[in-house]
C-alpha cells in the first residue's frame, strides 16, 4: 500500500520568486524549513493540491476537483516567465498513483474529475522548487477550484482530503507519499487591496490558529466564500489547507506559521503523516 | 453582461505573445475584430480603451484582470504607478459579482 509520509502546506506567491529583501527572510526560513523536513521524509511520489489561475483550466471547462495523471506535467506557462520571472520546467508524473486517486476516489464518492495532459501553472511550480529544489519526485497534481465562483464548500475540500488519505493508504501502489497543500492567507490580488501586504492580518491569525489547533470546526463554520472574499478577493486558495488537514485526520498541525513580509502573509504548515 | 466574453479575451492576450503584440499595436481595431466569444457593446468599448476600471466594475475576473493590464500598460505606466492607478479604480467598485 501507499503511505503519506508528509503533509506540508505552502504559499505560492509568484511574486517571492525574484524578490530580495531582508524582510523576507522569515519566509526563506519558511521554505527551507519544510525542504529539510521533506528530504528527511523520503518520498517517492508528490501529490500537490493547488489551483490553477484561470490559465489551463478556465471557464470554458471548469472542474471542481481534478487529477492529473500524466507521465510528464510541463509547468508555467509563458505569461509567468513574462510576468514573475519564473521558469518552465518539465515535471515528471506519477501515473498510476494518479489513477489509484482517481478510482479511489470515486469509490468514495469523490468524483473527481481526470486529466491526461495536465500542464501546471506556479501554483505547483512554486512550492516544488522551493521544496524539491531539483524537482526529482515524480508529481500527481490534484486541481482545486478556488478561483471561479460558486466554489466548493470548504467541507467538501476537508473531505477531499479525508478521502485522498483513505485512497493512499487503500492502493495497492508502493509508494512513500507527501502531500503539499499549496494556497495562501489572506490575499488580494486585482482589488482595492491590490499589492498592499496582507489585506488582513486578523484573518492570518486566526487561519494560522485553525491549522495549529486542528480547529476544523472553526475553520468550516467560519470559511464561506463571503468570508474569504472580505479577507482578501483571492484568499479562497486557503481551502486547500483544509485538505490538507483532512489528509492529517483534522489533527493539530506539528508547525504552524505566517511569515509577514511587505507581500501577503506566507502559510508555511507542516501536519504529522 | 458577458463575463465569460472578457475573461477569455483578456486570458488570451495575457498568454500568447503574438495575441499581446497585436493588441497592444492596436487595442481598437483588435477588440472591434475579436470573435473569440461573446461581449456586450460596453465591453467591447472598454477592451478597445484598455479601461481596466471599467473593466473590474463590469465583474472580470481580478486576477485575470490585473495580469492582463500589466501586460498591456506597462511599460508605458512603470509598474509601481500602475499599482497605485489600478487600486484606484478598483476602489470605486467595491467587489463587485464575478460570477459568469
Amino acid at each position: 500500500m501507499a503511505e503519506i509520509v508528509g503533509v506540508y502546506g505552502t504559499t505560492h506567491n509568484p511574486l517571492l520568486w525574484r524578490a530580495r529583501g531582508d524582510d523576507l527572510a522569515a519566509t526563506r526560513a519558511g521554505f527551507e524549513r519544510l525542504r529539510v523536513r521533506l528530504a528527511a521524509a523520503r518520498p517517492d511520489a508528490v501529490v500537490v493540491v493547488a489551483t490553477d489561475h484561470l490559465t489551463q483550466w478556465f471557464y470554458d471547462t471548469m472542474p471542481a476537483f481534478l487529477v492529473g495523471k500524466a507521465p510528464l506535467v510541463p509547468a508555467t506557462f509563458w505569461n509567468e516567465e513574462r510576468e514573475f520571472g519564473l521558469p518552465y520546467r518539465e515535471l515528471r508524473g506519477d501515473a498510476e498513483l494518479g489513477r489509484e486517486l482517481l478510482g479511489g476516489g470515486i469509490e468514495r464518492g469523490v468524483d473527481f474529475a481526470a486529466s491526461d495532459a495536465f500542464r501546471a501553472d506556479h501554483s505547483v511550480l512554486l512550492p516544488l522548487l522551493y521544496l524539491t529544489p531539483e524537482l526529482e519526485v515524480p508529481v500527481v497534481p490534484v486541481f482545486t477550484n478556488c478561483m471561479a465562483p460558486p466554489l466548493p464548500s470548504a467541507a467538501r475540500f476537508f473531505r477531499v482530503g479525508e478521502v485522498l488519505r483513505e485512497a493512499l493508504e487503500d492502493s495497492p501502489v508502493e509508494r512513500r507519499v507527501a502531500v503539499i497543500a499549496s494556497g495562501h492567507l489572506a490575499t488580494e490580488v486585482g482589488g482595492p487591496r491590490h499589492f498592499a501586504g496582507s489585506p488582513s492580518r486578523a484573518f492570518d491569525e486566526r487561519a494560522v490558529e485553525w491549522v495549529a489547533s486542528g480547529d476544523v470546526d472553526g475553520a468550516l463554520g467560519e470559511l464561506t466564500y463571503k468570508r474569504l472574499t472580505e479577507a482578501g478577493n483571492v484568499s479562497h486558495q486557503f481551502l486547500n489547507f483544509l485538505v490538507a488537514m483532512g489528509v492529517a485526520g483534522g489533527k493539530p498541525a506539528l508547525s504552524a506559521e505566517g511569515a509577514v513580509s511587505r507581500f501577503a502573509t506566507s502559510p508555511f504548515f507542516e501536519w504529522a503523516p | 453582461m458577458s463575463r465569460y466574453g472578457v475573461n477569455a479575451f483578456m486570458r488570451e492576450v495575457n498568454m500568447s505573445p503574438a495575441c499581446l503584440a497585436a493588441y497592444t499595436g492596436d487595442p481598437a481595431a483588435y477588440a472591434r475584430d475579436w470573435a473569440g466569444g461573446p461581449l456586450t457593446e460596453q465591453e467591447r468599448a472598454a477592451l478597445a480603451e484598455r479601461d481596466y476600471g471599467a473593466l473590474y466594475g463590469m465583474g472580470a475576473h481580478p486576477y485575470l484582470l490585473w495580469s492582463f493590464t500589466e501586460a498591456v500598460w506597462v511599460p508605458e505606466i512603470s509598474r509601481p504607478e500602475l499599482v497605485e492607478r489600478f487600486r484606484q479604480a478598483a476602489a470605486v467598485h467595491g467587489y463587485p459579482d464575478i460570477s459568469t
